[in-house]
């Protein structure tokens, strides 16, 4: 393993052979909507689907998240990236990236589905994939910092939803938003969603691998 | 005390009373384990001998 | 090793003799503050001609949410110190003060909500500000919950540190999402929980508590990094006691 792009290959290849993973993930998101029909009622489902679709994908996301980096902590491999020549911020998107192909974009396949559970009117189902699509990088880079921040940490994972889920509030008004699909608040949520992953882009590579680095120290 | 008495009068002194059970307990709640902290401290001392103990924990001074 | 241990403590202690000289002032300060912004908020100060006296409510309201949003800010600044120079005073300055910001989010909560019954008739009203607050409140949770999860104090602080500093990123982006959230599901016309505009009589009471709140969270403060400095030496030196 030498430079991120390697690490990026070695973790979808790692995935794709451990299928079941994203399979799981997937079938959590698909269940709870299951659950949303069965708290709420097939007749009102509709008018709150295109939030509770929302509310599932980003709990499946965090979901996902939970232990990102802890086999590469563990097995002293992240030791390893810390001390290569690359910087950690770079094998820290390499990870990412490969983790949102590996998990989000079988997500995404689930949506249709998801939207006939949950009774989604059709012409909006275009607005949810958009906007999950949009999404859903951003809500992997803030599950990611509450991943590296907990490495370690006693009861790690219900510590992580706790950090993670107050800073992915704006996300997911902005992507319910878009998904609800008003079209006169759509162009705008989607450029602010579009916004924030841009942001995160910019501040969250470079927040994990300081936190990487406080865990390693 | 009239401006009390007439309009809601309970959500304001209930807003006040909030406001006072919380800060005084915080304020409450710093002070008992400041004691706390510095009774263990002195006790902690006072078991070390004197030969042993660091230079500056005897007084705040630290140079 | 020695010189670094030196450095670590010299620092607290110089703080902690201008801390202790500072405490009395402070207490003095808080408790005339307070009788003065009492005086002023409850007695002094004339009722709403819309709100009537549950305008009163806002001379707590209103400091302890900018309190709430006031102490994140110094928190993060303190954080980025932490980090940035490896101050040992900030990093104990973010564990002191975390506390009191989340009781004064707390406090900003409980009121909001005790304005809101007679306001609207419930307890609870999705106004923008609040629902801030509330989200500021889980950031503060998260704050202490991370601060203590781990063996090691220092691995907490650092954590707790770099999420203070994403999480002050965030403040604006979420306020901003929660306004226009409230826009798109509430009518402009509800009253607003800072009043439509504020008048000359409230202005007084208002900054007055607001100076109160903001000398007892430093008197707060003072008390608390006393508390953590004494803890922090105890420990030491039963760990020398134990180590000969």
């Amino acid at each position: 393993m030498t430079g991120p792009l390697a690490l990026f290959r070695r973790d979808l290849r790692l995935a794709l052979r451990h299928g079941s993973d994203a399979l799981a993930v997937v079938a959590f998101f698909a269940f709870s909507a299951v659950l949303f029909a069965f708290a709420i009622g097939p007749e009102q489902l509709g008018g709150v689907a295109a939030g509770a679709a929302w509310v599932i994908a980003l709990l499946s996301v965090l979901l996902s998240l939970d232990r990102l980096f802890q086999a590469d902590y563990e097995d002293g491999s992240l030791d390893q990236l810390a001390l290569a020549p690359a910087p950690l911020a770079a094998f820290v998107v390499a990870k990412l990236a490969a983790h949102w192909l590996a998990t989000a974009i079988p997500l995404l396949f689930a949506v249709p589905a998801i939207a006939l559970l949950l009774r989604l009117d059709h012409d909006a189902l275009g607005a949810l994939l958009v906007s999950l699509a949009l999404g859903t990088p951003t809500l992997v880079i803030l599950g990611a910092i509450g991943a590296a921040l907990t490495l370690g940490a006693r009861r790690g994972s219900v510590l992580q939803a706790l950090l993670v889920l107050p800073l992915e509030v704006p996300v997911l008004v902005f992507g319910a938003g878009a998904a609800f699909g008003d079209p006169e608040t759509i162009e705008t949520a989607v450029t602010v969603l579009g916004a924030m992953l841009m942001a995160a882009l910019a501040v969250g590579p470079a927040a994990i691998s300081a936190a990487l680095r406080a865990a390693l120290s | 005390m009239s401006a009390l008495v007439e309009g809601h009068l309970a959500y304001v002194t209930g807003s006040y009373l909030a406001a006072g059970v919380l800060l005084v307990g915080l304020l409450f709640a710093a002070l008992a384990a400041r004691r706390r902290a510095r009774r263990a401290l002195a006790g902690l001392e006072e078991r070390m001998p004197a030969s042993t103990k660091p230079a500056g924990t005897k007084k705040e001074a630290g140079a | 090793m020695a010189t670094r241990n030196l450095h670590r403590f010299a620092n607290p202690a110089r703080f902690m003799r201008l801390a202790g000289a500072a405490l009395p002032w402070c207490a003095g300060a808080t408790a005339v503050l307070f009788a003065a912004g009492l005086y002023l908020a409850i007695l002094a100060s004339p009722p709403d001609y819309q709100q009537g006296e549950t305008v009163r409510i806002m001379y707590v309201h209103v400091p302890a949410a900018w309190m709430a949003l006031f102490v994140y800010v110094s928190i993060a600044a303190a954080s980025l110190a932490a980090i940035v120079w490896r101050h040992p005073l900030a990093e104990l300055y973010a564990k002191a003060a975390s506390p009191i910001g989340a009781i004064f989010t707390l406090l900003a909560l409980v009121t909001g909500s005790l304005w809101g019954q007679p306001m609207w008739g419930t307890w609870w009203v999705w106004d923008a500000r609040l629902t801030s607050v509330l989200v500021l409140f889980f950031l503060y949770l998260g704050h202490i919950a991370l601060m203590d999860a781990f063996d090691d104090t220092a691995r907490g602080a650092r954590a707790a540190a770099i999420l203070a500093l994403v999480g002050v990123v965030n403040v604006p982006v979420i306020k901003f999402s929660v306004d226009w959230w409230h826009t798109l599901h509430q009518p402009a016309s509800v009253l607003r929980l800072d009043g439509p505009a504020i008048h000359p009589s409230m202005l007084a009471p208002l900054l007055v508590m607001a100076a109160a709140f903001t000398s007892f969270g430093a008197l707060v403060v003072i008390l608390r990094l006393e508390t953590e400095i004494a803890r922090r030496r105890a420990r030491r030196l039963a760990a020398e006691g134990a180590g000969g």
